[in-house]
């Protein structure tokens, strides 16, 4: 397999994935989180071989705003000036629920079907 | 401005990590070349913020600028907001021109050209989307336009914020300066500044939702982190031209508000009257229009000369009732044109004096 096409291939799964993430950091986030921390929080988690652009969030949270699916706020920082925490509204809950099953059922009929495969995937692709 | 929050950053910050930081904006805005000046400021005071918050917590500036992602990554993923909005994928309304629109197609593609990414010709195939039939009528298309709908909205409804900023900042700024010698005119000067921020990033807010002309969705901030000292701190939110600059506009346009508010409402009504009158006459209404006077009047219709009858009614010939209708048309149509582009450079004045160029980064 030529590495463009891995590449080209890593990159959109990653496009539509990101905001399923971003989405779901923000909602298991018992206050509201500023995008920072998602950052932070979306690398410390990513697994190795994944690379998540931090810098890639922002635009999504404006589109992700802008959509209704989160709202912001300026909270206050000990640290520097007050900085703008989101929050899923119940549009983005919605959203967010559908995803998570769409989700689940991708994952599922993926994984039935590259079982057969016999290959075990991982970085030796390339 | 940001490079005095650079120079005053002592925590944390040194001169290294503000090279790196600076470099790596330079880059990205280079990246951006072609964008929006809107979104190239958006992405900027993003990257400048998430840096500095990542080097604060310990993070060298490499591994910072090196988990943030590439310029080019990064541009990559602003340009897909652009597209984004400008596809109607989202709610808010970013209508750029086609010819924006193309040339963010051709920056993406640049920006992905070792990709092959199938954004690219996907971007090409919704992009470009053809505009309603109305849309395509030269002249007359500007009626299914909602931008210029807007623009007209925007124009006299305006009008109204234009006077509530003028007289906060009127109000204010006389307060401060008066109670300048007792000291507690400086925080109401600081008051004063950030206020106007505020109500300009709000100005921007609604040109963007009623004009379609994207506008930045954050504000530059006067970081004070870090400074040591309340006057210092002080004297870096009373020195920022960019506040001041922002003071000045509210205060300015008050009366261009005033005066864009009387032209478009005076044409508008008097284009209105006019199709009225014409379409009135045309379908046998002469009373349309009725002057009660004790002497006749005459009036000249395209040097055709029309007096009142005993009831106070001209009574028009068909081709005037037409030129009439026409007339008025034209003068509605023309209203449309001229509050769309008004407003345009109107966004564009505040777009100027809220964007924030890294240029003034790199100045020292």
């Amino acid at each position: 397999m030529a590495l463009p096409l891995v590449d080209k291939i890593e990159r959109d799964l990653s496009n539509g994935t990101s905001w399923l993430v971003v989405l779901a950091a923000i909602a298991r986030s018992s206050e509201p989180i500023h995008g920072y921390e998602i950052a932070r929080q979306l690398s410390d988690e990513s697994p190795e071989g994944l690379n998540f652009k931090q810098g890639t969030l922002y635009p999504m949270l404006r589109t992700m705003e802008a959509e209704g699916l989160i709202n912001s706020t300026l909270v206050p920082s000990n640290e520097g000036p007050a900085r703008k925490c989101f929050r899923l509204t119940a549009d983005g809950r919605r959203t967010l629920s559908a995803w998570i099953g769409f989700w689940k059922d991708t994952d599922r009929w993926v994984n039935r079907v590259i079982s057969g495969t016999g290959l075990t995937g991982g970085s030796n692709v390339r | 401005m940001f490079a005095d929050i650079h120079s005053h950053n002592s925590g944390g910050m040194g001169k290294p990590h503000d090279d790196a930081v600076t470099n790596y904006l330079d880059e990205l805005e280079r990246a951006l070349r072609g964008a929006d000046s809107a979104l190239i400021h958006d992405a900027l005071i993003d990257a400048e913020t998430h840096l500095r918050a990542a080097i604060a917590a310990g993070t060298s500036a490499a591994a910072a600028i090196e988990e943030f992602g590439t310029p080019s990554d990064i541009a990559l993923a602003y340009f897909r907001e652009q597209l984004s909005a400008a596809r109607g994928g989202v709610k808010e309304h970013v209508a750029p021109s086609s010819a924006t629109r193309e040339s963010t197609v051709i920056d993406a593609r640049a920006a992905h050209a070792n990709s092959g990414d199938v954004f690219v010709s996907d971007a090409q195939t919704n992009v470009g989307a053809p505009a309603g039939f109305l849309r395509r009528i030269p002249i007359i298309g500007i009626y299914s336009d909602p931008y210029a709908w807007g623009a007209m909205v925007f124009l006299t409804f305006g009008f109204v914020l234009a006077l509530a900023a003028f007289v906060w900042v009127m109000v204010l700024g006389s307060l401060a300066i008066g109670l300048l010698p007792t000291l507690l005119g400086i925080p109401l000067l600081i008051v004063l500044l950030g206020s106007a921020r505020g109500i300009s990033l709000f100005f921007g807010k609604v040109i963007e939702a009623l004009v379609g002309i994207r506008m930045p969705r954050r504000a530059y901030r006067v970081d004070v982190s870090g400074v040591d000292g309340f006057w210092r701190r002080l004297w870096l939110w009373i020195k920022d031209i960019h506040g001041w600059l922002t003071v000045g506009f509210l205060i300015g346009n008050f009366p261009v508000a005033l005066f864009f508010f009387t032209v478009v409402i005076s044409f508008f009504a008097t284009g209105l009257a006019l199709m009225s009158w014409g379409i009135g006459a045309l379908m046998g209404f002469n009373s349309v229009v009725t002057i009660t006077t004790d002497d006749p009047i005459t009036i000249q219709v395209f040097g055709t000369p029309y007096t009142t009858d005993d009831q106070g009614t001209f009574h028009l010939s068909h081709f005037s009732s037409a030129l009439i209708t026409f007339f008025g048309f034209a003068l509605l149509t023309a209203t449309l044109w001229l509050s769309k582009g008004v407003a345009f450079v109107y966004a564009q004045v505040v777009k100027a004096i809220q964007v924030v160029r890294p240029q003034s980064l790199s100045q020292h």
